[in-house]
């Protein structure tokens, strides 16, 4: 059963958030709402009986899911409070934040290292915006993120 | 009053702690691909926040210490080659005028060396160079290890009436004389009709230890007393002079001028893959507010008035003024003076180049020169519209300036990479790169000329048409295009 955008996706990435000391250090007095927006996530590849399967067992909200087929992308918002991540879930329509990442699923997906992360961010593949030293401080965290949304992320 | 070597020590605290503040030193920390000497901070640091091909390029070639090593070899032979290429050059041109047909052939341009980084017709670069330093001068181009802080070469050139006639290697060390061939060493060691240089590698490397009368530093160790490339200039200047006295008496008469510029620098300057970026990055060096460094990349000392001029224009009529100038309105793709048996790295930046364009990888293609000009780069510091833009940017352009640069359209402003994160160079969308692919096969040593209007359109007639990049009747064939596109031609 593909896990993501679910209920438990989201759940089980806060969790390993918080459950791992490292993670929290690594954005220790961290206070932000980042609006993390992931673009090609292959949903449309999902078939149609898969679909509808996730949708009637109500794991996933249906509107969210729609959303994301038919954008092709899906906002996520993360609140990090001393380094813990203490919200993540779908965006709201307007919802204020204070630095956005965008990128491509298969772009995430490539991140390993800190270096990496910057790389992919300079050369646009990922587009922060937000101020410059709160990115440089905070890289360590925000690869330790997607290492786990990924791991947590399964498609197929 | 506070000495100029307190003021330095106060600058260099500065920007250490500017570099600190913005999170450059994390930055750099991890782009170990790019770093030769891993710990180590480089001069001109920020540069790599903002020169997304040059990340690549050098991640491309590998830094390793050896690289580094040969890459500042490459960059000075290069350099000094082209040089006598230009006393060459000019010199047949004066026995033998062209045609009005090959007077923009790329055999017929040269890097008439102020500096040696972009060509020029030798007929407008013998009045342009008279104008910029006068009748007599003496220029002296001082190169410094970006990570050392030394001085490691030392070369320049005499010009009579604007042209110049004879070649000056003052010093170089070891690091790069280990690097000398035969060839290198005929023109490098003695004394030839064109060039004067020192018996032997010991004595290059032995003059960079020639000390200041009055602060008793070692001209090597000038930069690591003396903070911008201004200020290496003034370090050096009397030591030369003196030098001059002995060893290149004959030229006493004419103003000297030293260059200062550090290895990155010179090496992305020099390997500039078209004119008009080449300016554009001059216009950068020179007036580094534009990027919103706190210093210079690039000195000349004394500064001749005319830059002075220049560079208080907007970067894009720079950038065309510079072009009309030096080129009559064209736009070169620059060539190499040495093969690429002696030079295999810049041969390797050139092929990136080529294949990948100047902004490689947020615009994949060759981006024309009309389209570099309005150019808004990533800034350190808010930027001004004004600055950059001669006239106001199109529907499509203002769109993007304002939602991936943030610019404030009542204001003109807009805020720096601090406060968003921009590293990209923001272009007119509307106008499409060229490929590599619609370009006759360029040739490095020989390089190509287009006009300066360029668009895929115009470069595909060209080419159909039989241009073949060389310069040989591009007017012909660029008023031959424009009339095909439908364009009034005089």
């Amino acid at each position: 059963m593909p896990l993501v955008l679910t209920k438990e996706w989201f759940e089980s990435i806060r969790d390993a958030w918080n459950s791992d000391p490292s993670n929290i250090k690594s954005l220790e007095g961290v206070n932000e709402k980042v609006l993390w927006i992931v673009e090609e996530l292959p949903l449309s590849k999902l078939p149609p009986e898969m679909e509808k399967a996730i949708l009637e067992e109500g794991m996933i909200d249906e509107a969210l899911f729609r959303r994301a087929k038919e954008k092709d992308r899906v906002e996520l918002l993360l609140e990090w409070k001393d380094g813990r991540l203490v919200d993540f879930r779908p965006a709201r329509e307007g919802e204020e934040y204070t630095a956005r990442m965008r990128g491509k699923y298969s772009v995430f997906e490539r991140i390993k290292t800190e270096e990496d992360f910057l790389w992919a961010s300079m050369d646009r593949e990922i587009d922060f915006r937000g101020r410059l030293f709160e990115f440089t401080r905070r890289l360590d965290g925000y690869t330790k993120f997607t290492l786990i949304m990924v791991s947590k992320t399964d498609l197929i | 009053m506070e000495t100029m070597e307190e003021r330095s020590a106060r600058e260099k605290a500065a920007w250490e702690e500017w570099i600190r503040q913005m999170g450059m030193d994390k930055i750099w920390e991890r782009l170990s691909a790019v770093n030769p000497f891993p710990g180590k901070i480089p001069l001109s640091v920020e540069i790599f926040a903002s020169m997304p091909v040059w990340r690549h390029i050098f991640r491309h070639l590998g830094m390793t210490p050896e690289r580094w090593q040969r890459l500042k070899y490459e960059n000075f032979v290069e350099w000094a080659y082209r040089i006598e290429q230009a006393v060459e050059t000019c010199s047949r041109l004066l026995r033998n005028p062209p045609p009005s047909q090959e007077l923009h052939h790329m055999d017929n341009l040269c890097y008439l060396s102020h500096p040696p980084a972009y060509l020029c017709k030798a007929d407008v670069g013998k009045t342009t160079c008279q104008m910029l330093y006068g009748k007599y001068a003496t220029v002296e181009y001082v190169h410094v290890d970006d990570f050392t802080r030394e001085v490691y070469w030392i070369l320049g050139y005499h010009n009579e009436d604007g042209l110049p006639v004879h070649n000056w290697l003052l010093g170089a060390s070891e690091e790069i004389s280990q690097y000398f061939d035969e060839e290198d060493e005929k023109r490098f060691f003695g004394k030839m009709e064109i060039w004067t240089g020192a018996p032997n590698r010991r004595e290059l490397d032995d003059r960079l230890n020639r000390r200041h009368l009055r602060t008793g530093v070692k001209v090597r160790e000038v930069p690591k007393y003396y903070w911008d490339p201004y200020d290496w200039g003034a370090g050096v200047r009397d030591v030369i002079m003196d030098m001059r006295t002995e060893l290149f008496s004959k030229w006493l008469h004419a103003t000297l001028y030293i260059a200062g510029v550090s290895a990155y620098i010179s090496t992305i300057a020099q390997n500039a893959l078209m004119s008009s970026e080449f300016f554009l990055y001059v216009y950068y060096g020179l007036n580094t507010s534009a990027l919103g460094l706190r210093y210079n990349l690039f000195s000349y000392v004394p500064l001749p008035p005319i830059l002075r001029t220049l560079l208080s224009l907007p970067q894009e009529t720079f950038v065309k003024r510079m072009s009309e100038l030096f080129l009559g309105g064209y736009n070169t793709v620059h060539k190499y003076a040495c093969p690429e048996k002696k030079i295999p790295n810049l041969f390797k930046i050139r092929k990136f180049q080529w294949e990948h364009g100047q902004f490689y990888p947020h615009v994949k293609g060759i981006l024309p020169p009309f389209v570099l000009a309005r150019a808004i780069p990533p800034s350190l510091e808010p930027i001004q519209l004004r600055q950059y833009l001669e006239t106001p940017p199109s529907k499509e352009f203002l769109e993007v300036l304002e939602s991936e640069g943030g610019l404030n359209k009542e204001t003109g402003q807009m805020p720096s990479i601090q406060e968003t994160g921009r590293f990209h160079f923001i272009f007119d969308p509307s106008v499409e790169p060229l490929r590599p692919s619609d370009f006759p096969p360029l040739d490095p040593n020989k390089g190509q000329i287009w006009p300066f209007d360029l668009t895929r359109e115009k470069l595909e007639i060209m080419v159909e048409e039989g241009y073949d990049g060389s310069g040989r009747n591009v007017e012909y064939y660029s008023k031959l295009a424009d009339k095909k596109m439908g364009k009034k031609v005089d």
